[in-house]
């Protein structure tokens, strides 16, 4: 349109760089935070600017741990996270994906019985049957183990969802196709419909992998050995309440490790994030 | 809609389903029904034996001032975080709609955020708002607030308000940019032959078009604040100072962890289920073409 | 190579609708059988309970001398082609042929033999077989899906309206090369359509259906020349059939409803004096007469096909159309009156339509 577009421009441009720097300032202070040493900071002589003390702030904390509150040293804590937050991104996907095979592609009794149960449980987040739950997992001894980090969050109404809505928009001719070339249902679950899924499987991926990542109140609760504790659990020990004893530093340091993973996740797989995101929501 | 290509087996449909219905049945089902049951039960000190009380927990609880408090301060916060997260979200959607040169890049340096754990950022924003630490809370100090929300509740509850509505804003941001890039351009510039000024389009023709999705951000937003912050309480306040920042899902933790009423504490469970099944409900009678079933 | 042998056959849906209602003909060894009708006539589900992708409600199904009712799709030695063609979207066209003959866990040389005829009969080159369906144009996957279904060298082909998603050139094309090919394999076809010109011009046999039930079976020039039914007689030919309804005044002689009489050829069991019909009468056995005998025929439009000129009008309040040859001289007025051979009259039943 022909229109005075500069000067709107100009101010479009003016609160979007507003907007970038409002977002990013916290992260940047963390990252500042994490170079410097733990006088500078306790002394309220910290400014905009980096220090000097980066690598050995982060080479004590992922190898040695901080010396007053959780001593674990984050090496660990991003291992565990790691571990889980891969196992419930695939653990997710995989049972999703065949439930909504069998919905989908098989008739038999039960059958929007089971549709209904895995669809209701969108109703009960895990913090709202906190405690019980909780005595569930410490029954079948999964306390402090992977199991119990990942097994009972790996239900997932969204995903099989999802590759519900997916399997109903692939063409009735495909199965048929397939049949009439002796193709038996995990036959052709294996040579088409998993390969015709492999977009979504990736989006969902990138949606489930920060999910994981980002458990916080689980394996709060289910985690009571420093070594299997996620570092987003971690970081809360770190920032003690006791404030003289929080190594801020280490603590900003714990920050820009625990957000690195889930970040580089989104901003590489961009495309597949945004659309995973938005086919969650359906 | 239904498949017509089905397959004949018998037993393998119920073998691909198992898992996934263990796993719900013991891990949501299971435990949610036993909330429910304790609900109507009072156990003893030693949790030898269990009495039936009806809604006596319920009654004892509506009674408490202090789950009064914490649905207040849920409310107050919700309503904050929604806000506050939605209209600076809308503001950036609208202007990274224009085609500007660098559209793409800023969208990447606003999404990010959503990679954050709720935890994570609220140890961000704590730091930052340190008092006599933080650049924020020194720069605070230094125009003479009192600053302290280890001691005061508003400035506590303000805090994780920032710390939680940051975190939001570039799915907002996404879902408001999608929204807006969905009107279809010719509208905007039947408005503009019509004589509408953009300040003026945007008002009258933009923003009711967007409405399904502010209405559908604000239920998620408000799920999200619900559900979804106990991160962020818990590292920033822990609920303090004094409770003012004490959420219902925050009380059901920290109530519990204190041990002692499982009875009331499964009335609280049971009361947050009902918020999330209307939530949830509002939420998929906005997107019901999508459930099909 | 087998024949197909259908009878009586029947398809009730769980729901309860009946969509196939006893149906029985047979298909010869090598021949090209078209399923013809309207939507919704049921000739889908009775190509798809021969494939075996529908199960069959009451009758049987025959493939060579073995009733297949309850045999797998992949046993009954049958290929097909899909409307959509459903080619698997991920696989190249060489694995898409390829498919199947592994399935059956063929040697790898033997497959890629087979392939290779096919694309060679199909005129596809090595190069489009490396390719993905979606890189092909609308006429290359329609071969490809006909170059999967050659592989198998199936004991029959079975075709669902697969020329339905080409442009109209392409379809023409397509259409005398699956006529060429199922003449030179010589095996046995069935072809659902819902298009009677390709109806007619494939099939050795044609079979009308309409709600669930075979009009009519036999050579298409046959069905065309003396349709058993009012249906046939007006869903085969474009222009269709002209009808008028009258009365049988006397032998060989119809009162129609405008009052005018029609001559027809009384045959040798005429229907009774008095009996309601329906006279048809084919838009090309039609002329203008030039005297004031026959029926008064009121002129609304006329259009000009090239091929042919197209008169359309009323007989008293029914419509009629009139073929004419290119360049025939057109009625002078509003009015004129209608030529009409004895012979080419054909009486139906008033009530049920069927042939007299």
């Amino acid at each position: 349109m022909v229109e005075n577009r500069r000067l709107g421009d100009f101010f479009a441009h003016l609160i979007l760089i507003a907007g970038v720097a409002i977002v990013a300032f916290p992260v940047y202070m963390a990252v500042v935070a994490s170079t410097l040493d733990a006088d500078t900071i306790a002394n309220g002589q910290m400014g905009l600017l980096p220090g000097s003390h980066g690598l050995e702030n982060y080479r004590r904390l992922l190898f040695e741990g901080t010396s007053y509150t959780t001593r674990a040293p984050v090496y660990g804590m991003l291992v565990v996270s790691l571990i889980s937050a891969l196992g419930i991104a695939i653990g997710k996907i995989a049972i999703s994906l065949i439930s909504a095979y069998a919905i989908v592609y098989f008739r038999f009794p039960l059958r929007m019985i089971a549709f209904w149960l895995i669809f209701l449980t969108l109703m009960l987040p895990v913090e709202v049957r906190i405690y019980p739950t909780y005595k569930i997992v410490a029954d079948l001894h999964m306390l402090d183990s992977y199991a119990g980090l990942t097994i009972p969050l790996i239900a997932s109404a969204t995903a099989t969802l999802l590759f519900r809505q997916f399997f109903m928009t692939v063409p009735d001719e495909l199965a048929e196709a397939a049949k009439i070339d002796g193709a038996g249902p995990m036959q052709f679950f294996r040579d088409v419909l998993l390969p015709l899924s492999r977009t979504n499987l990736a989006a969902l991926f990138v949606i489930l992998f920060i999910y994981g990542w980002n458990q916080y109140l689980w394996p709060l609760l289910i985690t009571t050995r420093d070594d299997m504790q996620p570092i987003v659990v971690g970081i809360k020990k770190i920032v003690s309440t006791h404030d003289a004893l929080t190594e801020w530093q280490l603590a900003m340091a714990t920050a820009v490790l625990a957000m690195l993973p889930p970040v580089l996740v989104v901003v590489g797989m961009q495309k597949m994030f945004v659309k995973g995101l938005v086919e969650t929501e359906k | 809609m239904e498949k017509r290509a089905i397959f004949s087996n018998r037993l393998l449909p119920y073998l691909l389903l198992a898992p996934q219905l263990a796993i719900t049945l013991i891990f949501f089902y299971w435990p949610a029904a036993q909330a429910v049951k304790q609900s109507f039960f009072i156990e003893d000190a030693f949790g030898t034996t269990s009495t039936f009380v009806g809604f006596e927990n319920y009654r004892t609880l509506l009674a408490d001032p202090y789950y009064f408090k914490s649905m207040g301060t849920t409310l107050v916060f919700a309503a904050a975080v929604t806000a506050l997260s939605l209209s600076l979200a809308l503001l950036l959607a609208t202007q990274a709609d224009k085609s500007l040169r660098g559209a793409g890049l800023y969208r990447t340096l606003l999404i990010w955020p959503y990679a954050v754990a709720p935890a994570v950022a609220g140890v961000l924003w704590l730091f930052l708002f340190q008092p006599g630490l933080g650049l924020a809370a020194r720069q605070l100090q230094r125009l003479g607030v009192d600053w302290n929300p280890l001691l005061n509740g508003a400035q506590a509850m303000t805090l994780v308000t920032l710390a939680a509505a940051w975190k939001q804003i570039s799915y907002n941001f996404l879902f408001f940019l999608a929204g807006l890039q969905s009107i279809p351009k010719s509208l905007i510039e039947a408005a503009a032959i019509d004589g509408a000024r953009p300040a003026r389009r945007f008002w009258t023709i933009v923003f009711p078009l967007l409405s399904p999705t502010t209405f559908f951000l604000i239920v998620v937003n408000i799920v999200y604040v619900f559900f979804d912050t106990f991160g962020v309480i818990d590292a920033v306040t822990g609920g303090g100072p004094a409770k003012a920042t004490e959420t219902l899902v925050y009380k059901v933790f920290s109530d519990g962890r204190l041990g002692g009423d499982l009875g009331g504490s499964a009335a609280q469970s049971v009361i947050l289920m009902l918020i999330v099944i209307a939530l949830t409900s509002v939420q998929f009678r906005y997107v019901e073409r999508k459930v099909t079933y | 190579m087998a024949g197909v042998l259908l009878d009586n056959v029947a398809k009730i849906y769980p729901g309860g609708v009946n969509a196939v209602r006893g149906v029985s003909f047979a298909v010869p060894d090598g021949g090209l059988c078209v399923l013809v009708g309207p939507s919704g006539c049921g000739k889908s589900t009775l190509l798809r309970m021969v494939a075996g992708l529908e199960t069959v409600t009451s009758g049987a199904i025959s493939i060579g001398a073995r009733v297949v009712n309850d045999i797998e799709p992949m046993a009954r030695d049958i290929a097909m082609v899909f409307q959509n063609y459903a080619l698997y979207p991920h696989m190249s066209v060489y694995d898409n042929m390829a498919y199947g003959l592994r399935n059956l866990k063929t040697p790898e040389p033997e497959i890629s033999a087979r392939v290779r005829d096919a694309a060679r009969i199909l005129e596809l080159s090595d190069e489009m077989l490396k390719r993905k369906p979606r890189a092909l144009s609308g006429g290359q996957r329609q071969r490809v899906a006909m170059g999967r279904a050659i592989v198998r060298k199936p004991a029959v082909f079975l075709f669902d309206e697969p020329l339905s998603n080409l442009d109209a050139k392409l379809r023409v094309q397509m259409r005398v090369e699956i006529r060429r090919l199922q003449r030179r394999l010589k095996t046995t076809a069935l072809y659902v359509t819902h298009d009677q010109l390709e109806a007619m011009t494939l099939a050795d046999m044609l079979v009308v259906m309409n709600a669930g039930r075979v009009e009519q079976v036999g050579a298409p020039l046959e069905l065309y020349e003396r349709p058993a039914t009012t249906f046939v007689a007006g869903f085969l030919g474009s222009p269709p059939m002209n009808f008028l309804n009258g009365k049988i005044e006397a032998q060989g002689l119809a009162r129609m409803e405008n009052g005018e009489a029609l001559a027809y050829d009384a045959g040798h069991f005429g229907p009774p004096i008095g009996a309601d019909i329906i006279a048809g009468v084919r838009p090309e056995r039609t002329s203008f007469a030039a005297g004031e005998d026959g029926l008064a025929f009121k002129l609304e439009l006329v259009e000009e096909l090239g091929l042919g000129r197209l008169v359309h009008g009323r007989v008293g309040a029914a419509p009629y159309a009139v073929a004419l040859p290119p360049g025939a001289p057109l009625p002078p007025g509003e009015t004129a009156r209608l030529a009409i051979a004895a012979g080419d009259v054909h009486l139906f039943d008033g009530k049920s339509g069927v042939r007299l």
